[in-house]
């Protein structure tokens, strides 16, 4: 993907496109809220990641602009505040989503994923979603694994659906909570886990491959086996 | 005191000018009643002086220049009319009769007024030869003859000038008065003043315990010094919160932040495999997320304190809220071998406020009853977490009620704290903020955390204030709904 960092703390930034390419991104780095907002504009990118506090022109003008402007490049806000009022501004200005720093890089890396490969109206008309032989089907809400019927509850239903949607990728806890309950709040417990642990004994327990994995110190990810195990 | 600073107070200046403005108009009134009392005397004497002439040209009418002498000679031997002047003389001003030395020379005004100096009058005066000033009225009579009536203005211009001097010294015993009262004023206000001074420089230089001494008079310095005091006493309490948090704060990081050191150190050691590496690497993470989530909890608090989630604030229907939070916390709270009852009122409870906010403070009672209220060893197979909402008139009382060992005395009433721990050993899991934040959520949204013992456990209640504006539209709603079951009627229904 082509990522845009739109950042002024040089080592935030480099530190973010260092792991962005990393992970396989090619990634353009401005260094102020001006030269963020000509390059917004003025190309097309994937991903474009908008700090809040920017020197010449702050993150929500960005935003701002940019949506002004008819463009619907997937926007990630980054601010340092973690203030209820400013995720709520950010997401109100038009950004799609909202990480507070100190951030995990991993939590960065799920979301800008989870915003760069979102087709979003394609997902929306696609009925049946399907990662190896496990199938959920939108309309009648059927989920079935190599045929077999599989019972769930609607919010495991939820889970799951999410989980497919973002098959392959990483997804962080914080990303459950906030798409499939919908809320923004910092657990003290491990309180999706159980969630997660009760769908896996549903999809995987009695079938040979799991599909579902727990990626250490990150979350999250529903993917079809390696061809090459 | 030092005069330079008495002559600057503000109160010393203000009563000399209070004084001042006083003495000016007594002096206007004290001499508009002396000039208008000397002419009222004055123009007694020349009503007195008129009525003579009247008399003696009566005299002079009947009986001639003779009669004339002769009433003068009587009326200046009279005793009963002190002050009066009489004169008769011949055309050469030679004097034929009266009580006066000589004619006077100073020249009388048209209507023959004149105020003169004169020799004689009384029979003590003409012993003495004593000069005196007087008024008195001139005329030439046919015959030659010229006579003056006069009175001796000595006695008045006695009386006027014991006046002036009294005036004087008044006015010198009031300019003294009032720069004595003006003094006495000064100390008085200035020493409460200063006392207040010396406490706020006191409190500044470190003494956080002083306060503003009372004199129990009940007076407006008492109502001043109660007011700073109860002030010192809020900001006093704050600070020292606020020292606490930070000590608290210092203490709980340094043991985490110490683990990651350690661990980060270990790595760099070559006898490690790369999987223990990476276990460590971890470990590391697992423990700075921990950190980081206690710094988390301390910006929510701060920023829930600060009041700036109010901008944000929209309606949240609490019944939703409570479902949702149920649904997350079911499965954990069933994995801890407990059950979780939820009781929700059968009509809406809306409150203007944050959902998310709102949320957490609920996760943090659960979480906090999952961790507390379940007993650590053996949780009872029948333990039951309530989670209720009770609505009770313009109030929604949200409670959390675990069936652990509760929370008594000291421990109750310090649980809000930040960092409070009722184990002192700070060894059992959490940071210590969480019912801090539910604290601090609650107020945010007008209203209080309340945690009270439930033998066995504990209730955590945390009332909000409704939002009165839903409920017009709660009745809107129902008239549709009404409406729509009656197949509708004519009459339209309020704009919901």
């Amino acid at each position: 993907m082509k990522i845009l960092v739109i950042e002024d703390d040089s080592e935030t930034a480099d530190y973010v496109a260092k792991g962005l390419q990393e992970a396989g991104h090619a990634v353009n780095v401005a260094r102020d809220g001006r030269d963020g907002l000509v390059k917004a504009v003025g190309e097309r990118f994937d991903v474009a990641i908008v700090d809040r506090m920017l020197p010449e022109v702050d993150g929500k003008t960005i935003v701002e602009t940019v949506r002004g402007a008819g463009l619907a490049t997937p926007i990630l806000f980054l601010s340092a505040m973690g203030e209820v009022r400013h995720r709520v501004e950010g997401l109100r200005a038009g950004a799609d989503d909202y990480l507070t720093k100190p951030f995990a890089f991993s939590e960065l890396l799920a979301r800008v994923e989870a915003l760069g490969r979102r087709p979003r109206d394609a997902y929306r008309e696609e009925t049946v979603l399907r990662v190896a032989g496990l199938e959920l089907n939108r309309l009648t809400r059927d989920v079935a694994r190599d045929s077999r019927r599989i019972e769930l509850q609607p919010r495991e239903y939820r889970l799951l659906e999410y989980l497919m949607q973002h098959a392959g990728r990483v997804v962080t806890r914080t990303m459950l909570l906030e798409h499939v309950w919908d809320y923004h709040f910092d657990p003290q417990t491990n309180v999706i886990d159980v969630h997660v642990s009760r769908l896996r004994q549903k999809i995987d327990r009695e079938f040979e491959t799991p599909l579902l994995h727990t990626v250490r110190g990150a979350g999250y990810s529903l993917r079809a086996p390696d061809p090459a195990d | 005191m030092p005069p330079i600073r008495l002559i600057r107070s503000r109160v010393f200046q203000l009563s000399l000018l209070t004084s001042a403005i006083f003495g000016i108009a007594a002096f206007a009134v004290v001499a508009t009643l002396y000039y208008s009392s000397l002419q009222a005397v004055t123009r007694q004497i020349e009503a007195t002086i008129d009525a003579e002439i009247k008399g003696l040209a009566e005299q002079y009418r009947q009986f001639g220049s003779i009669g004339l002498i002769r009433a003068v000679q009587r009326r200046a031997r009279r005793r009963s009319r002190p002050g009066a002047l009489y004169l008769v003389v011949d055309f050469e001003f030679n004097p034929l009769a009266g009580n006066v030395v000589a004619w006077p020379r100073e020249e009388p005004d048209a209507r023959r007024w004149v105020t003169f100096t004169f020799r004689g009058g009384g029979a003590e005066d003409r012993r003495t030869g004593a000069r005196g000033e007087a008024r008195g009225r001139m005329f030439g009579l046919q015959g030659g003859l010229y006579l003056l009536v006069g009175h001796d203005l000595r006695e008045q211009q006695r009386v006027t000038a014991r006046t002036r001097e009294t005036l004087i010294l008044a006015g010198i015993v009031a300019v003294l008065f009032a720069i004595a009262s003006g003094g006495l004023l000064s100390w008085l206000v200035l020493r409460r003043i200063d006392s207040i001074n010396r406490t706020s420089r006191e409190i500044v230089a470190g003494d956080l315990a002083r306060r503003v001494p009372e004199t129990g008079r009940g007076d407006e310095f008492d109502r001043l010094a109660q007011s700073l005091n109860a002030m010192l006493a809020q900001n006093e309490k704050l600070f020292l919160g606020m020292r606490e948090v930070a000590e608290n704060l210092a203490h709980d990081l340094r043991s985490p932040l110490g683990r990651v050191r350690q661990r980060l150190e270990r790595q760099l050691s070559d006898a490690l495999s790369a999987n223990e590496k990476q276990a460590l690497s971890v470990e590391a993470l697992e423990e700075t997320d921990r950190l980081l989530a206690t710094f988390n909890a301390i910006l929510s608090i701060a920023q829930a304190d600060s009041g700036a989630p109010k901008r944000s604030f929209e309606p949240v229907d609490l019944r939703t809220l409570l479902q949702d939070v149920a649904d997350l916390y079911e499965p954990l709270v069933e994995d801890a071998g407990a059950k979780l009852a939820l009781a929700l009122p059968d009509r809406p409870a809306t409150v203007r406020g944050n959902r998310d906010l709102l949320f957490q403070a609920c996760a943090n009672l659960i979480d906090n009853a999952i961790e507390y209220g379940l007993g650590v060893d053996d949780p009872p197979p029948a333990a039951t977490i309530d989670l209720k909402l009770d609505l009770d008139g313009e109030t929604a009382r949200l409670s959390v009620r675990d069936r652990g060992a509760g929370l008594h005395g000291a421990a109750l009433e310090r649980a809000r704290e930040r960092f409070y721990r009722a184990d002192a050993s700070r060894s059992t899991g959490g940071s210590g903020l969480g019912l801090s934040l539910v604290d601090a959520v609650a107020r945010l949204h007008g209203g209080a955390l309340i945690l009270a013992p439930a033998a066995p456990g504990l209730r955590a209640t945390v009332s909000l204030p409704l939002d009165k504006r839903a409920a017009p539209n709660e009745k809107a709603e129902e008239t549709l709904s009404d409406m729509a079951g009656a197949a509708a009627t004519e009459k339209g229904a309020p704009p919901g």
